[in-house]
């Protein structure tokens, strides 16, 4: 997975994103620009880029739990009305009403850790006030600058009592990208 | 019986040689198919290995070998195909220049069915109406560069020094040209001795066939325009000598071409403002073909001879795939397509259809019930196939499907019969 996250425009945001197994869904890549808005999918074996609606981006990726919104979106401040709900010495635990007006969501719960300041979980909590889907992060990398990369990360969704886990073999970060990396013409190719 | 027994070896063998291969940078599948037709009785089943390698050469070059053994109880093209061999080459001669040499798949449109773009690659014949079986193609000999104008636009070439005709098994060929004459001549189509001789077109390096694509975005809309000249891939009847015969019999020779055409292409796939979560994709080809008419001789009992001219193509004409897919919040998947013209129908023949796909997977994704529909607005005919597929576990999936089809006997939609299909599918 290739990503670029720009806080100042999150216009530029983007990513790309290789299936290397299972077998079935080998080197299917996604790529999402302008922050989720445009989604592109190359499936090898249809030999061509399949145009996703962005506003499709509540639909499951691939047979996880995760949607198209989950990988693209972030968890922008922008995105959401936040609120201290409550505190404890290790955490601040924060509501965030979305701003979409055609979200699933009604509000989402998500647990702070207060010395990194980096998200533990996620509780998306659905129209009717109940509990659906639950992100837990399990393992982060704290970079020489402070910041955090998350490493292993489950979702589990309540209401279909599924689970799909994550895991990141490696981070690099600021690596330097060719010109237009984050194109249709880079997810065919055979090696990203 | 001895079919049985050779098929059940052949499974075995596939089975014993992929098992070997896991551990190797080879990528691939083994599929084994059966489908029986009520009416008919006919049982047509096989299997086939495809194997897939693509190494990389260098940074810039890459060898993609894509091959299949098939086995198949009817109608097989070839039990050992090349499905694509090529070089390819990434960002060179220059940075904004991709390109494949070799034989190839290439794929044009952005329909999810039927494109009428897409035109360059030949096909074998299928009686099975399975997804899988209408994706098969045959490879062409062709370069196919691709050069990145500036972030929106590329253009893209084609260039094809060797013709390559649909695979169409005789007897199916004869049986299609005969019901084309039976009307014409009032003769029954089982009595008449058909043969078929065809010439290709001359095709070579310094007359090939050619195509240029230009693919970008016009707003946010995902667009391609292109244009293609080469021939038909389906031979049509330029001259055909019928002898009527004293017992009510006949003979025919045909003699077949394939007629050159130009194609005019536009694809276009997007978002449909103020419909959150709908794609659409749309595909409209403008098929110029050069004049072609069959010269009808027709030798009566009493020594007579009688000529008539059936023009084949005479005008421009318009096929197109429109279509939109939406997943709605419970998953389910809607994919609904107006089709004006199939693969298998070229100028007066193209008629309309509306194709619809709908797919609703389980919460753990083992099942994904399917029904796929598509009717023939000119005459109501219809087929409707109702299936699963079913993951047992990773990399299998087991489709199993019925499928009815309805309509007036001479319609190619109700010829279709009701037919049972198993499909088991291992990817490795």
């Amino acid at each position: 997975m290739y990503s670029i996250d720009d806080s100042e425009n999150p216009q530029n945001r983007a990513f790309i994103f290789r299936f290397l197994s299972p077998a079935e869904v080998k080197n299917v890549t996604m790529l999402s620009t302008k922050d989720g808005d445009e989604i592109y999918l190359f499936m090898p074996a249809f030999k061509k880029v399949r145009r996703i609606a962005g506003s499709s981006k509540k639909e499951k990726f691939a047979g996880t739990n995760f949607s198209f919104g989950d990988f693209s979106g972030g968890y922008s401040k922008d995105d959401y009305e936040a609120s201290l709900a409550s505190e404890d010495d290790q955490n601040y635990v924060l509501d965030l009403k979305p701003n979409d007006p055609d979200t699933d969501y009604s509000k989402l719960i998500m647990t702070v850790d207060k010395e990194k300041f980096y998200f533990k979980k996620i509780e998306f909590i659905d129209l009717n006030g109940n509990h659906w889907k639950v992100l837990e992060v399990q393992e982060v990398q704290e970079e020489e600058d402070g910041t955090i990369t998350i490493l292993k990360m489950t979702f589990q969704d309540l209401k279909d009592n599924t689970r799909s886990y994550m895991e990141m073999g490696s981070v690099e970060k600021d690596i330097e990208l060719p010109k237009n990396f984050f194109s249709v013409r880079t997810i065919q190719r055979p090696e990203l | 019986m001895k079919q049985v027994q050779r098929f059940l070896l052949i499974i075995a063998l596939l089975f014993l040689v992929t098992s070997g291969i896991f551990a190797a940078d080879i990528n691939g599948e083994v599929k084994t198919f059966g489908s029986y037709t009520f009416g008919t009785g006919n049982f047509e089943y096989g299997s086939s290995l495809q194997l897939t390698y693509n190494p990389s050469l260098s940074s810039e070059y890459y060898l993609m070998v894509d091959t299949t053994l098939k086995y198949q109880s009817d109608d097989n093209y070839s039990p050992i195909r090349i499905n694509e061999l090529y070089l390819q080459g990434v960002a060179t001669p220059s940075e904004d220049i991709d390109f494949k040499l070799g034989y190839l798949h290439l794929t044009w449109g952005a329909s999810d069915a039927f494109s009428p773009v897409d035109n360059l690659n030949p096909r074998p014949f299928s009686q099975s109406i399975s997804g899988d079986a209408l994706d098969e193609k045959i490879p062409v000999l062709a370069l196919n560069a691709e050069w990145y104008m500036n972030p929106t636009w590329s253009m893209e070439f084609v260039y094809q020094p060797e013709f390559c005709s649909n695979f169409t098994p005789d007897y199916v060929e004869q049986l299609f040209f005969g019901n084309q004459l039976a009307p014409l001549l009032g003769v029954n189509p089982q009595t008449m001795q058909i043969q078929i001789e065809k010439e290709s077109p001359d095709v070579d390096f310094a007359q090939p066939i050619w195509g240029i694509r230009a693919r970008g975005k016009v707003g946010s809309i995902d667009t391609a325009f292109s244009f293609l000249k080469g021939y038909y891939l389906s031979a049509f009847p330029y001259q055909t000598d019928i002898t009527l015969n004293t017992d009510g019999s006949s003979s025919v020779l045909a003699k077949m071409g394939y007629p050159e055409k130009s194609v005019l292409g536009a694809e276009f796939q997007g978002e449909i403002p103020g419909i959150a979560g709908v794609t659409f994709r749309a595909d409209f080809a403008l098929f110029i073909p050069e004049q072609w008419s069959n010269q009808i001789a027709t030798h009566s009992p009493d020594g007579t001879t009688s000529f008539t001219t059936v023009d084949v193509f005479d005008e421009m004409y318009w096929k197109a795939s429109v279509g939109a897919d939406y997943t709605a919040e419970d998953n389910t998947y809607y994919n609904l397509i107006y089709l004006l013209g199939t693969p298998y129908e070229e100028g007066k023949d193209v008629s309309s259809y509306l194709f619809l796909r709908l797919e609703k997977p389980s919460p753990d994704n083992k099942w994904k019930p399917f029904l796929n529909s598509i009717l023939s607005l000119e005459d109501g005919s219809m087929i409707n196939i109702i299936g699963t597929d079913y993951k047992p576990k990773d990399n299998w999936t087991v489709t199993f499907s019925y499928s009815v089809s309805s309509g007036p006997a001479t319609s190619m939609l109700s010829m279709a019969g009701d037919t049972l299909s198993l499909n088991v599918k291992h990817v490795f």
